[in-house]
């Protein structure tokens, strides 16, 4: 990976690994490097996450409730842990795009004065 | 928690799966097997850290830590106890110093007054504008004119200190009192914890006979009797109901009265304005400020001067907060500021110390913390072990201070004596909650000066650099080398301070002992009689002879040389009274002394020309007198006072005829020169107080008894105060209180140039086994051993010479300080000359030991360790 590559990279917001975990497991369960490479190949790779973050995270959202954590076996049959969304996780996705969408467009209303607006 | 734990368990497992994958997929990618591995680990991050976070999702981490922390500095210091006891009790030193003197803070200048509300309650009080006296007392006119016109007030009450007799219960006793307004208890909210408090009507005459009495005396006089109230005692020879007893510490502020009686102005009383002898309260309304108030008051005694120009022109007013009043006639903020800043300074120079131990240890840990930093410790958790450690050696070191701190103050407790006022706030003095919790911050403090500075310095060190020098055993790097000189430079700097002012507190405190105060001290005993009962009221001749015949008793017990008696002791602070001198104009101001016959040869006192007053010079004889030596030189000629007429301006002034010419006395310690004295013999003046004085080989304990029953087989009734040695005398007037400033300023600065030898020696110690490697070389190659040792004396030198030098120079000021407690002063070269040579003697010392130590390297062994 070239420093180039590197720099068009976007260092993730703080709080939003949490929201991009509980949209990847919304397509199912799975594990965390799988997760991990979710995230990476849905962003076209400009999302970079250093892997390791992703457990901190993950446990975070257990001990909240959101997503729950299982044995299982996974596609090349070696045993792993697979993580789950709970219905709260559910619930709370919905409430974070909600708050994602309005910060999101407050900001492009700040960079991009509605003059400016050069898209719709 | 279960859960938390099985987590736990699992999680490495899964990042060691999840790095597995990634290598896997790297390869799939077309890496080598250790390139996808190398790429895998990098794109995961630092492993350590990612289970520290996730460990801290379900732990409140910190506390875990600590624990860590703790258990692990415990081990440190374990592993190096004299290194823990060196700074643990250089730690408690200081803090035991910073505690005895900060519960004498607290009780002086921080303690509110027991009374309800503290910050509303005033002292009203006038200032003589002419003479520059401020605080003084009101007369009862003033008293009544502040309380009829001002609207700032809630209410006014006054207070008259009396020395009251108590009889009836026991041995008579002078104790004392205060009369009061009958509103007093009420405007201070003070309630009694038995009986009832003055009713307005006995504040009228012939009501009056009623008493309350403080906690101490009840327990003290009456056993703690609780069926005390309604019973009969003598007040000053008339009965009296006793009808109240106050809660414990409620004694009057500023007055430490032990006994209350209504105070009832007379119309005489009322009429007297040269009579200034009320202390006077008042209660703030609500809203209403001090500075109203002071602008209130001033404005009303503005109006007496202009109504009574005769009595009132030199006459202003204000106002204090109690507070501010009760400091200030305490009277010892520059004693006790100079105290706390000695204190500061020992614990800054303890803080030095442990800082510069820390440095050294910490120089030999390098290694291991950078292992610890290379191993994925954040930067912000090696500092933090490292004040876990100085955290550790703060709970043992703040802890045994606070203990050796209790023992300070129980010696404080005894020996608190600046003035008898701080004397009698002294019997309060404990370890208080603000005490406590002043020493706990101060503690916390000093752990983050001698914690932060080291542990910074030493997790900022070079990591690769480190680790690179393989087995050599750090050289310390040349900036906390730099540091740790700069520390020890700094604590001799603040001890050759500390010194110097203890110096020149001893120089003032010599020379103010070495002055011969023109009497000798030793071997007189006295004692003060007041006739406070009615059976002398107004008649001179009664108390004339009352006291006569007390001397004459006096002078025949056993072991009594001579006896006499006199109206005023010697450095008692005599302030003089205008004197007519037949055939000068002016009227000079000269000590007055009413004393009687063999009073210059009880005293010591030697007679110069002339005769010593007689028995015969009394009521009805030729009115004499007879003058000091200083007298007589400035006011006649060839100082031949003999023969010449002065009168002493009293309400009826009469002539006298010089008869003597006596030796001068001091009349307070540390007088410079002598103020003029002028003697009378008391039978032709007599007074209701007296001291009674006694040449005799007692001391004052064993010559009491002997005393009380000669004064009672005059009368019985009649009590006896302050029986003590003209050397008690001299401390109760401020010698005792410079002795006591001495005392511990001398012992503050011999425990700072002790701190600071320690200082010295642990940075020349250090450097020299740091050098023992280039010692080896240096004397393989030929040098000789007194070379070695001189190179490690200069550096010692070095450091004392710069430290003295600053030290020495911040010290100019310190004779002015001095100044401000005892009169002019200048300070003596002498004293800094010889702390200059103290400090000098301990660094050659404290560097001594380590340069033989270098000077017996062994270049065999010391380069074979390599």
């Amino acid at each position: 990976m070239s420093t180039q590559e590197r720099k068009q990279r976007l260092e993730l917001l703080q709080g939003t690994l949490d929201l991009l975990i509980l949209r990847t497991l919304l397509l199912g369960p799975a594990h965390g490097h799988a997760i991990a490479r979710a995230i990476e190949i849905n962003s076209d790779d400009l999302l970079q996450i250093e892997q390791g973050s992703l457990y901190p995270a993950l446990h975070r959202l257990i001990k909240r409730g959101w997503i729950s954590a299982e044995e299982g076996v996974s596609e090349n049959n070696r045993r792993a842990k697979f993580y789950r969304l709970t219905a709260k996780g559910r619930r709370q996705l919905t409430v974070e795009t909600g708050k994602w969408d309005k910060f999101a467009r407050a900001i492009a209303r700040i960079l991009r004065p509605a003059g400016q607006e050069s898209e719709p | 928690m279960r859960r938390r734990k099985r987590m736990m368990a699992e999680l490495g497992r899964d990042i060691r799966d999840h790095i597995e994958r990634e290598t896997q997929d790297n390869i799939e990618r077309g890496m080598s097997p250790e390139e996808a591995r190398r790429a895998a680990l990098l794109k995961f991050g630092n492993v350590a850290l990612v289970k520290e976070d996730t460990r801290a999702v379900w732990t409140t981490l910190w506390l875990e830590q600590l624990w860590q922390d703790v258990r692990y500095g415990l081990r440190q210091l374990l592993r190096n106890p004299s290194f823990a006891a060196l700074a643990i009790i250089t730690l408690a030193l200081g803090i035991a110093a910073n505690t005895t003197i900060f519960s004498a803070v607290s009780l002086v200048l921080l303690k509110k007054p027991a009374v309800r509300n503290p910050d509303g309650v005033m002292v009203v009080f006038s200032n003589n504008t002419k003479k520059g006296y401020d605080g003084l007392l009101l007369s009862a006119p003033d008293f009544e004119a502040f309380k009829r016109e001002n609207n700032v007030f809630e209410g006014m009450a006054a207070a008259d200190g009396a020395n009251l007799t108590l009889t009836g219960h026991g041995a008579p006793e002078e104790l004392n009192g205060a009369r009061v307004t009958t509103n007093y208890f009420q405007l201070l909210g003070l309630s009694p914890a038995m009986g009832r408090s003055f009713s307005a009507d006995e504040g009228e005459a012939g009501r009056n006979h009623v008493v309350i009495l403080s906690h101490g005396l009840w327990e003290q006089h009456f056993a703690g009797n609780p069926n005390v109230i309604a019973s009969h005692v003598g007040i000053n020879g008339e009965p009296c109901t006793v009808i109240g007893v106050m809660p414990p510490g409620t004694d009057s502020p500023v007055m430490q009265a032990r006994l209350w009686t209504p105070l009832v102005f007379s119309a005489r009383d009322l009429a007297n304005r040269g009579n200034r002898s009320l202390l006077a309260f008042a209660r703030l309304k609500p809203h209403m400020t001090t500075g109203q108030a002071n602008a209130e008051i001033g404005a009303i005694a503005s109006r007496m001067a202009q109504r009574h120009p005769k009595t009132e022109r030199d006459y202003s007013a204000g106002v204090l907060a109690l507070q501010e009043y009760m400091i200030k006639a305490a009277s010892v903020e520059t004693s006790l500021a100079m105290l706390m800043g000695a204190v500061a300074f020992v614990l800054l120079i303890a803080c030095a110390n442990i800082a510069g131990l820390l440095l050294a240890r910490a120089a030999w840990r390098r290694k291991e913390i950078a292992l610890r930093a290379a191993l994925g410790a954040g930067r912000l958790r090696v500092v933090r072990q490292l004040l876990t450690e100085s955290l550790l050696v703060a709970v043992g070191g703040g802890g045994l201070g606070v203990l050796l701190g209790f023992w300070g103050i129980a010696y404080l407790h005894t020996t608190l004596n600046w003035n008898s006022y701080v004397a009698y706030l002294g019997r309060n003095l404990h370890m208080d909650g603000r005490t406590l919790f002043f020493s706990v911050g101060l503690t916390l403090g000093a752990t983050l000066l001698f914690g932060l500075v080291p542990a910074l310095q030493v997790s900022k060190s070079d990591l690769v650099g480190t680790l690179k020098e393989g087995g050599r055993a750090g050289t310390e790097g040349s900036k906390q080398g730099r540091l740790r000189s700069f520390l020890v430079a700094g604590e001799i700097a603040l001890s050759v301070v500390l010194l110097a002012g203890a110096g020149f507190l001893i120089q003032g405190f010599v020379q103010m002992i070495m002055q011969n105060p023109g009497f000798h001290s030793t071997h007189v005993v006295t004692a003060r009689i007041v006739l406070s009962s009615k059976r002398y009221r107004g008649d001179p001749a009664r108390q004339a002879e009352f006291f006569e015949s007390v001397v004459r008793r006096v002078r025949d017990l056993p072991g009594v040389e001579s006896a006499s008696a006199t109206q005023e002791k010697p450095l008692e602070g005599n302030w003089g009274r205008p004197v007519k001198i037949e055939g000068r104009h002016e009227a000079p101001m000269a000590g007055i002394y009413y004393v009687g016959a063999d009073y210059f040869r009880t005293m010591g006192i030697p007679l110069i020309r002339g005769r010593g007053f007689s028995r015969m010079d009394k009521a009805g004889t030729a009115s004499v007198a007879i003058v000091s030596r200083a007298f007589a030189r400035r006011y006649f000629s060839s100082g031949n006072a003999i023969g010449g007429r002065i009168a002493v301006k009293t309400r009826h002034p009469s002539w006298a005829e010089i008869v003597g010419v006596v030796g001068n006395v001091k009349e307070w310690p540390g007088e410079r020169g002598y103020l003029p004295q002028v003697y009378e013999p008391f039978l032709q003046q007599p007074m209701a107080s007296m001291a009674v004085v006694a040449r005799t080989h007692y001391d004052a304990s064993a010559f009491a008894p002997l005393l009380r029953r000669a004064v009672w087989s005059v009368d019985k009734d009649q009590p006896i105060k302050s029986i003590m040695t003209m050397g008690q005398v001299a401390d109760q007037a401020g010698v005792g209180g410079i002795y006591f400033m001495a005392g511990l300023m001398g012992a503050f600065a011999a425990l700072a140039l002790v701190l600071a030898g320690v200082g010295i020696y642990g940075v020349i110690a250090y450097s020299v086994a740091q050098r023992r490697h280039e010692i080896g070389i240096r004397i393989a190659v030929g040098a000789q051993r007194s070379d070695v040792l001189g190179l490690v004396l200069k550096q010692g030198a070095l450091l004392a010479i710069i430290g003295c030098g600053i030290g020495l120079a911040l010290a100019v000021p310190l004779p002015r300080l001095v100044a401000t407690m005892f009169g002019p002063f200048s300070g003596s070269p002498l004293v800094l000359t010889g702390v200059g040579l103290a400090v000098a003697i301990v660094s050659l010392l404290a560097t001594y030991i380590p340069a033989r130590r270098a000077m017996r390297v062994d270049p065999a062994v010391a380069l074979r360790n390599e």
